[in-house]
């Protein structure tokens, strides 16, 4: 029998994987802290995201299932003039017989039985609507029950069950409609989503709208290229075909640069989480370093434990990630409200859409928690598993390790940092691509900041030591010594304060230059606009009688209308103004002082700077403006700062416009006041004027003013959310990291102790040192703060909406920063002094 | 770790992508459900004119509209062939529907009047069915139909008449399109038409309370073209053209008709039809149509369905073979029918079966066999 030279392995039972879960087990039972604030930040990490996912596509399929109702699959739209289209028109295009995929509209804003909320009553002939809407909004209720005058098919029977009446409100007009039915969406189903939209057959809406052979509009589907082009042979002249696509795309684009900002912060705070997972991974292991070194001492291989301690972390992950969808979920709950506030308010109406959860978003988060956690964990891991066992019931890591990962780190940043600023330089119109260049550019100095807090800590050591004291000294030698172990926690928070203060820094420009935009702008005391619907022009004899109202030193008048040119849908005003109310515009160029004389010149335009952005047009070009004498080129003569419309503005003088475009008179009026004149009597006034329309608004320069700044605000509400996430995140991670290396500490302070410091003196030097770290991480922040600032700013706004903004650097919001980051690391730094304090010289010296 | 990491990964992933499958699921697009309460209820007659067999049917008067009765159609089916011999079928029909109550409301879209068309193509080649069907108001001129010259048009489907030398005689255009084929055909009366029933009251059922006025061009000649996805056919053939107006078809107990109007190639025609009943024997009528246009009236001995097909889209069984046994007084005609392609059904807001069919069998001692089309109603 031949004896084995083979040294013989230690043989460890079949079971002992169940046996090592089992010695795990009990380890998290009975300190099960560190593990669920681990899955308490997968869980805040993985909720940004899906937050972020649920309510951009929420929010979007909500924009699209409106969108599919209020036009259905049309591609385009036969739109007239401002008193409608003539019906002869589609019966045209329905005859031709090429266009079979057409169907009329009556629609109208309307109100029911005197409630605040305005509905969309929408006229439809159901024998050629099922064409464009196949979701047919009508039930078979709609049969012509002679019982049932003005039937009415209604969003929700529950609440207006079948038979009862509605009171419909429009302008004077109110007439009684019977409750016919449900409006159903594609699957039959009750449409809940319908939510706003009213329903009735084309003859009761156009009988109620008293709009008598007039339609709204004309959908239709057409489908091949040709199309368009021969559909525009048999329309006359005085309507527009519109292509939806062109203006869907257009309002897809903002919800999509809306969702695209939303969700680089969601990924920060993923970003942010990863690192407080590495840090939570490296104090599980620094907690059971002894643990570890004894199984390693009876037998385990270092293969085992890293799969065990891997197979932990994949539960933890796990259990994270399924806690973060739930987060993530309620999290959109809040988020869905303030996205679709604030699309209201800016963009389109919007109703407020049930939450979805879609699979995609689930499946992406799962990837991404677990791939994170992987990633982020798999270093320490590795490094546990790899050190030999004398190494590991070492209570230390060789703390020499610090300057070299300090030193490994730099080149990672600096490369981070100028791939970043290249991506955004070369990222053209993609904003996710320049997103993706702004995270790097903001981690490449995130990722230097161990680096230079060493190197700034070697300068404050001697300082702190004649000026502070032993402490602070004590305090500064071990930031330099510890940051291999609090270096990643560093980057995480700087990473979070100087996203958050770049974000913060770049609001307040915004909100700087749009205040400022209105001082402006807005030079007049009352705004004037006439509510009565479809009819909400100034008559000449109006304009007349408020001449005549004393106390009025000037009255401007405008009108906004939406053309459809060559440069898609945008919107055009026209102002009849006196030159010191032409001097509200911000003219960025050209300077001159003719621009008045030629403004009033024919074929002359101002062009808002986002037009000239969207569209890359200079002052000199000429663009082609569709007018009632065809396509006319106008001088573009200057280019204006507005924040008005981000799909760009046309302004044209008055008589430009009345030449040229169909007038029906202007729709506001903005009165400037005589001294003294007291601006509710001249409301007054102007209200009782025999020839002032029905509903008239009236709103004072401040109110005006409040109502813009305020949806200014809603609309950063969101953002506000995300930023304070991240920085929770942030400073979860740098407990973590301070417990894990108070942890390794614990023989040297219990070393310290018995030399003589005393827990006072320990604590402070622990509180000390993170609040040295904190307040370092937060004066690294700020420059990269700014330079995010500037890059959303000159880069992100742009090309999101084509505006620039005034750099306005708040040094309260810097200050702020700094202080958060102060204030955090040093909250961060009280649990571990706690510790420290309760723990007994003896235990710390035991193991020496 | 890797590994259950990726276990999970891969489980999610296809848990998803089966859950997305399943969700999108392509849900039929059923106008039907929807649009069925358009047209006007059919319980309650008392407000429409009704058929009398008092009536004296005139040309070119009564090739328009009877706006007081509830339904009427003008109805083209017809059997060709290309140069090369391929068969094909064909029907285009102009559904005309009156609303009993309107409102008093002053404008286009109240009409009282909706029009419906159909159109299907029968490849019998290929045994491709092609169909489309169009709706509309009579309002703004979208649908309609005037005497002189005569047109019925829903949109651009339209049945053109030129000027006729006589009266009661038709040469119309035929001119319509579906999503891949149309056909574009002239159709021409050879002989003044034939009333059917009682000088064109035909009744409907044993108690006589559902007729209809009725009459038929049996024997148009056809040419024109057929196009398929792009494709033109120079075709010929024959079209049988039926005219009715009535306010009551069915009687209550009545479930659906069984209809047929066959060409035989000895030039004698057969209209035969059967209105089947809830319970009890169905109400049968038939009618030979010799050379000269001379109706000769046969009583129906049989009417057995021999071949049945279910419709892969609805589920519905139709019978599309039939035994015929029909009397008249001089001979016996017993006829095998049998549909020249199964899938010819009309998955429209009415569902039906409408489609070209082959005859064979005697007529007293000789063989005999021809075209024609059937018509089966009342399927569920």
């Amino acid at each position: 029998m031949a004896i084995s030279t083979k040294p013989r392995k230690l043989e460890v039972p079949d079971s002992a994987t169940g046996t090592l879960l089992k010695i795990f087990l009990r380890e998290q039972k009975k300190s099960p802290g560190p593990s669920l604030l681990t899955v308490l930040s997968i869980t805040i990490g993985v909720a940004a995201i899906v937050g972020v996912d649920i309510t951009s596509h929420s929010a979007l399929s909500e924009f699209e299932r409106a969108n599919r109702l209020s036009s259905g699959f049309s591609t385009h739209q036969v739109v007239g003039g401002a008193t409608g289209l003539d019906e002869n028109i589609y019966a045209a295009i329905k005859l031709d017989g090429r266009f079979p995929d057409t169907a009329p509209i009556v629609q109208a804003e309307v109100l029911v039985n005197h409630g605040d909320q305005t509905w969309q009553l929408l006229g439809i002939d159901p024998l050629s609507d099922y064409r464009i809407r196949e979701s047919a909004l009508l039930g078979s209720e709609y049969a012509e029950q002679p019982e049932i005058a003005w039937p009415i098919h209604v969003p929700d029977t529950q609440i207006w069950p079948v038979g009862s009446t509605l009171t419909l409100h429009y302008g004077s007009q109110q007439q009684e409609f019977t409750v016919a039915g449900e409006i159903f969406d594609e699957s039959g189903q009750s449409d809940m989503h319908a939510e706003g939209f009213l329903v009735t057959d084309i003859m009761w809406a156009q009988a109620f709208l008293n709009r008598v052979g007039l339609l709204t509009r004309i959908d239709l589907r057409l489908d091949s290229e040709a199309s368009p082009r021969t559909l525009q042979i048999l329309l006359p002249d005085s309507v527009r075909l519109i292509d939806l696509q062109t203006r869907h795309t257009s309002q897809k684009y903002m919800t999509r640069a809306f969702r695209t900002n939303l969700t680089a912060l969601g990924y920060l705070t993923l970003l942010v989480a990863m690192f407080l997972i590495y840090s939570s991974t490296v104090f599980q292991i620094a907690r059971r370093r002894g643990l570890l070194s004894q199984l390693r001492a009876i037998g385990y291989t270092h293969h085992e434990i890293t799969r065990i301690l891997g197979t932990e972390l994949s539960i933890i992950a796990l259990s994270g990630v399924s806690m973060g969808i739930g987060l993530g979920y309620l999290l959109s709950a809040l988020m869905l409200g303030l996205v679709t506030d604030t699309i209201n308010l800016l963009y389109f109406d919007l109703a407020h859409g049930a939450l979805e959860l879609p699979g995609e978003t689930i499946l992406k988060s799962v990837v991404m928690g677990l791939l994170g956690t992987a990633i982020a964990g798999a270093v320490p891991i590795r490094e546990a598993g790899q050190v030999t066992v004398q190494a590991l019931s070492k209570r230390t890591f060789e703390e020499g390790k610090t300057l070299t990962l300090s030193r490994r780190m730099l080149p990672v940043a600096i490369c981070f940092f100028g791939l970043g600023a290249l991506i955004l330089m070369f990222s053209g119109q993609s904003l996710a691509i320049a997103f993706a260049g702004l995270f790097l550019l903001v981690l490449g100095p995130a990722a230097s900041t161990p680096w230079l807090i060493y190197h700034i800590c070697r300068i404050l050591g001697p300082l702190a030591d004649s000026t502070l004291g032993l402490v602070a000294k004590t305090a500064v030698i071990n930031i330099r010594s510890h940051l291999s172990r609090t270096g990643i926690s560093v980057i995480a928070l700087s990473l979070a304060v100087s996203t958050s203060l770049g974000v913060a820094l770049m609001i307040d420009s915004f909100r700087y230059s749009v205040d400022n935009w209105i001082n402006h702008y807005m030079r007049s005391d009352l705004y004037v606009a006439s509510t009565v619907p479809d009819e909400p022009y100034f008559s000449e004899l109006f304009r007349a009688e408020v001449a005549t109202v004393d106390g009025i030193q000037d009255t401007g008048y405008s009108t906004r209308i939406s053309i459809q040119s060559e440069f898609g849908l945008h919107d055009l005003l026209a102002m009849d103004i006196g030159p010191s109310s032409f001097l509200g515009f911000m003219i960025q160029s050209p300077p001159g002082a003719d621009l008045w004389d030629r403004f009033n010149q024919p074929r002359t335009a101002l062009i808002s700077e986002s037009f000239a952005n969207r569209h890359a047009v200079s002052v000199g070009d000429e663009i082609p403006l569709p007018t009632t004498q065809g396509d006319i080129p106008f001088e573009v003569i200057g280019i204006y700062l507005d924040y008005s419309s981000e799909h760009g503005l046309l302004t044209l003088s008055w008589d430009n416009f009345d030449r040229y475009f169909p007038n029906p008179g202007p729709t506001t009026a903005s009165v400037i006041l005589e001294p003294g004149a007291i601006p509710s009597d001249i409301e007054k006034a102007i209200s009782s004027l025999e020839s002032a329309p029905e509903q008239l608004l009236v709103r004072s320069n401040q109110e005006l003013r409040e109502q813009i700044l305020k949806i200014f605000d809603q609309t950063f509400e969101i953002t506000d959310i995300l930023r304070w996430l991240t920085v929770l995140v942030a400073m979860t991670g740098m407990i973590f990291s301070l417990v894990a290396l108070q942890l390794e500490r614990s023989s040297l302070n219990a070393k310290l102790k018995a030399v003589g410091f005393s827990r006072v003196q320990l604590a402070m030097q622990i509180i000390s040192e993170t609040s040295i770290t904190g307040f370092l991480a937060g004066l690294i922040a700020i420059p990269v703060g700014l330079m995010l600032c500037l890059s959303l700013i000159e880069v992100i706004n742009v090309r999101s909406f084509g505006w620039t903004m005034m750099n306005h650097i708040d040094p309260m919001l810097v200050l702020a920063a700094v202080g958060i980051s102060t204030l955090s690391a040093t909250a961060a730094g009280i649990y571990p002094a706690m510790r420290m304090w309760r723990t007994p010289i003896t235990a710390g010296l035991r193991d020496e | 770790m890797s590994r259950i990491v990726l276990g999970i990964v891969c489980l999610l992933a296809i848990g998803f992508m089966l859950a997305d499958r399943m969700g999108n699921q392509d849900v039929e697009a059923v106008p039907t459900r929807f649009l069925s309460g358009v047209l006007p209820d059919s319980t309650d007659s008392q407000d429409y004119d009704h058929a009398s067999p008092d009536t004296v049917i005139q040309f070119p008067r009564d090739h328009g509209a009877h706006e007081g009765f509830r339904h009427e159609w003008w109805y083209f089916t017809g059997n060709l062939q290309s140069q090369e011999g391929r068969e094909f079928g064909y029907q285009l029909t102009f559904f005309r529907f009156a609303h009993a109550s309107r409102s008093e409301i002053q404008n286009a879209w109240n009409n009282d009047q909706t029009w419906m068309a159909h159109l299907a193509v029968s490849d019998i080649e290929s045994e491709r069915f092609f169909l489309k069907q169009d709706m509309s108001r009579q309002s703004l001129g979208l649908a309609g139909v005037k005497i002189q010259p005569f047109r019925v048009w829903l949109h651009n489907w339209h049945a053109t008449g030129t000027e006729p030398s006589e009266p009661d005689r038709l040469a119309l255009d035929l001119n319509a399109e579906g999503d891949g084929f149309s056909i574009d055909l002239s159709v021409k009366s050879k002989t003044a038409p034939v009333l059917q029933g009682e000088n064109g009251y035909s009744r409907k059922g044993h108690s006589g309370k559902s007729a209809s006025h009725y009459y038929s061009y049996p024997d148009m000649e056809t040419s024109g073209q057929i196009r398929i996805d792009g494709k033109t056919f120079e075709v010929f053939g024959t079209t049988w053209m039926d005219r009715e107006w009535s306010s009551a078809l069915l009687q209550e107990n009545q479930t659906g008709w069984d209809w047929f109007a066959l060409h035989l190639d000895n030039g004698k025609k057969i209209m035969a039809f059967q209105m089947r009943q809830e319970q009890g024997e169905a109400y049968r009528h038939a009618v030979l149509i010799d050379p000269r246009q001379e109706k000769i009236p046969l009583d129906v001995i049989e009417m057995i369905p021999t071949r049945s097909w279910i419709s892969p889209d609805t589920g519905i069984e139709y019978p599309i073979g039939w035994k015929l046994g029909l009397q008249s007084v001089q001979e016996m005609i017993a006829l095998e029918v049998d549909s020249l392609m199964p899938n010819q059904e009309m998955d429209l807001l009415f569902r039906y079966y409408e489609g070209a069919v082959e005859v064979r069998g005697q007529s007293g001692n000789e063989e005999i066999s021809g075209r024609g089309y059937m018509e089966l109603t009342g399927y569920n």
